[in-house]
C-alpha cells in the first residue's frame, strides 16, 4: 500500500466527517487550516479510518498525529 | 507550515503519588492543582475499593505544559454481583489541540491500564461518548426531566419591582402547597431523617427497591459519597464563567440523604443535591404503594427550599411533578450511558441519576 492510495481512501472520509466535499488532502493539512475539524470530528474519523483499514490505533501512535501527512504515516505503518 | 518539534510526554499518577502530594507535600513531576484538584484526589484517595498502587489520572503534557487530563475511580457494584466498574470524573483538553485526539489519548491510557471491559461513563459531552465508542463501548441514551420556573431577568423587572416579584412567587407557591395538600393525595404525615451515612437499615431498604435500576452501589460506596462530594472544587481548567445550573463547578451547593419514614417504617430514601436554587435528585428507591407520599415530601423540599430549577431520572416522580405547575417549564433530555459490549441493559431497566461520578 502506498502513500497515494492511502491518501485517496482517507480522503472520502475525511471530506464526510469535515463536511467539505471539496477538502483536498495535503500533508501539512492540520486543524488550523480546516474550521470543522473539530475532536470530535476527528474521532470520527479515526473510526471509519479503523474500520476502513482494520486495526485499532495505539495511543502511542495518536500523540504523533499533528497533520494529514503524520496520520497518513501511522496509517502506514500498520 | 513548518511544524514545532513536540516532546509529547504522557503521564499516569497513581493513589500513592497523590498521597505524597497532597498528604506529604512531596513534589511529583506533573502533578498540580490544575491536574486534580485537591479535593477530588482526596476523595479518590479514600475510596474504598483503591489501593496505593492503583493508577486514577492521566495527563498529557507537550513541551512540559500541561494538554490534556482526566481522572477515574473505581468501584465494585452491588449489582450486578461484584462487577468492578470504573468511572472517568472529568476529561479536559487544551482548545489549542482541539482535533487532536489528546482526550482519546488520556482516557485511553487509563483504559488500557484498567484493563477492557471494566470502565463506564455517564453524561459525556459528544465527543466522549465518540471516544468511548472508539473504545469500544455502547451507549444508551437515559431520558432526564428538567423543570424550571420561567426566567424573569432582572432586565426585564428591574430593581424595585424585584421585591415583587418575589413576593408573589412566595404567594403562588404557598397557593400551590395548599393546593397540592388537598388535591394531590399523599399522606402528609411523614418525618423527614437526614443522616450523615447510609446504614444498613436504609441500604437493605435501597437494595429492595432497586429492582429497576440496572446498577446498584454498594453501601460503602453511597457513604464514600456521601462523605466526599468530591466534585466541589474542579481543577481550575474546569472553572467556568457561566452559571450552570446542576454544575459541580459551583461551590455552595447541599449534598444530602434523606429518609422518608412513616409509622416507624422507611418508606423512601432520596439523596438531593442543591445548588444556586436548582434541586436535583441522584437516587430514589421507594415504595410502590407510598409513592405519592415519597413524592409529596420531595416536592416540600422543592417548595420550601424555594426551588427554581428540578431534575429527576424518575418518571413517576416527574408525572406528579408536572400537574402542579410549580415550575412553567420542562424538558426531556438525553442523557449518555457508556458501558462495556458485555454489559447487560434491559430496555426496562433505568440508571439513577448519581451513577458514576454524577452524584452532585
Amino acid at each position: 500500500m502506498d502513500r497515494k492510495e492511502v491518501v485517496n481512501r482517507i480522503a472520502p472520509m475525511a471530506r464526510e466527517v469535515f463536511e467539505k466535499p471539496d477538502l483536498e488532502l495535503c500533508d501539512t493539512l492540520d486543524a488550523t487550516q480546516v474550521d470543522t475539524w473539530t475532536s470530535f470530528a476527528f474521532m470520527q474519523l479515526l473510526g471509519k479510518i479503523e474500520e476502513e483499514f482494520g486495526f485499532r490505533f495505539k495511543m502511542m501512535e495518536l500523540i504523533k498525529i499533528q497533520n494529514i501527512g503524520t496520520l497518513v504515516d501511522v496509517v502506514m505503518q500498520h | 507550515m513548518v511544524f514545532m518539534e513536540e516532546n509529547i510526554v504522557i503521564q499516569t499518577y497513581s493513589v500513592a503519588d497523590l498521597k505524597n502530594w497532597l498528604l506529604h507535600n512531596r513534589a511529583i513531576t506533573g502533578l498540580s492543582s490544575e491536574v486534580i484538584a485537591p479535593t477530588r484526589a482526596f476523595a479518590i484517595m479514600n475510596n474504598p475499593f483503591v489501593t496505593d498502587e492503583t493508577r486514577v489520572v492521566c495527563a498529557l503534557f507537550v513541551n512540559d505544559k500541561l494538554a490534556a487530563f482526566t481522572a477515574a475511580f473505581p468501584e465494585v457494584l452491588q449489582k450486578p454481583e461484584n462487577r468492578l466498574a470504573w468511572w472517568f470524573t472529568t476529561l479536559w483538553c487544551d482548545e489549542k489541540y482541539e482535533g487532536r485526539g489528546f482526550g482519546l489519548v488520556v482516557i485511553g491510557t487509563l483504559c488500557e491500564l484498567i484493563g477492557e471491559g471494566n470502565f463506564f461513563d455517564v453524561e459525556g459531552a459528544k465527543e466522549t461518548v465518540e471516544i468511548f465508542r472508539l473504545l469500544g463501548l455502547k451507549c444508551k441514551y437515559i431520558p432526564r426531566y428538567e423543570f424550571f420556573k420561567r426566567k424573569i431577568h432582572a432586565d426585564t423587572i428591574r430593581g424595585k419591582l424585584a421585591w415583587c416579584r418575589e413576593a408573589l412567587s412566595q404567594m403562588s407557591c404557598e397557593r400551590r402547597r395548599k393546593v397540592m395538600m388537598h388535591q394531590k393525595g399523599g399522606d402528609s404525615n411523614y418525618t423527614v431523617e437526614y443522616p450523615r451515612f447510609v446504614d444498613d437499615e436504609t441500604f437493605a431498604f435501597i437494595v429492595a427497591h432497586s429492582d429497576k435500576d440496572v446498577l446498584l452501589r454498594k453501601q460503602e460506596m453511597f457513604n464514600w459519597m456521601l462523605q466526599y462530594p468530591f466534585v466541589q472544587v474542579s481543577p481550575l481548567h474546569d472553572h467556568t464563567p457561566f452559571d450552570n445550573r446542576f454544575s459541580s463547578i459551583v461551590k455552595d451547593y447541599l449534598f444530602v440523604c434523606c429518609k422518608i419514614v412513616m409509622d416507624g417504617k422507611i418508606i423512601g430514601v432520596t439523596i438531593l443535591s442543591v445548588s444556586r436554587g436548582c434541586m436535583s435528585v441522584r437516587y430514589l428507591y421507594y415504595e410502590q404503594e407510598s409513592a405519592k407520599t415519597v413524592f409529596r415530601a420531595i416536592v416540600d423540599h422543592i417548595l420550601s427550599l424555594r426551588i427554581k430549577g428540578f431534575e429527576t431520572n424518575d418518571v413517576k416522580l416527574a408525572d406528579y411533578v408536572i400537574p402542579l405547575r410549580i415550575f412553567t417549564k420542562n424538558y426531556i433530555l438525553q442523557k449518555s450511558f457508556s458501558y462495556p459490549q458485555d454489559f447487560v441493559f434491559s430496555s426496562d431497566s433505568g440508571l439513577q441519576a448519581g451513577e458514576g461520578d454524577m452524584f452532585v
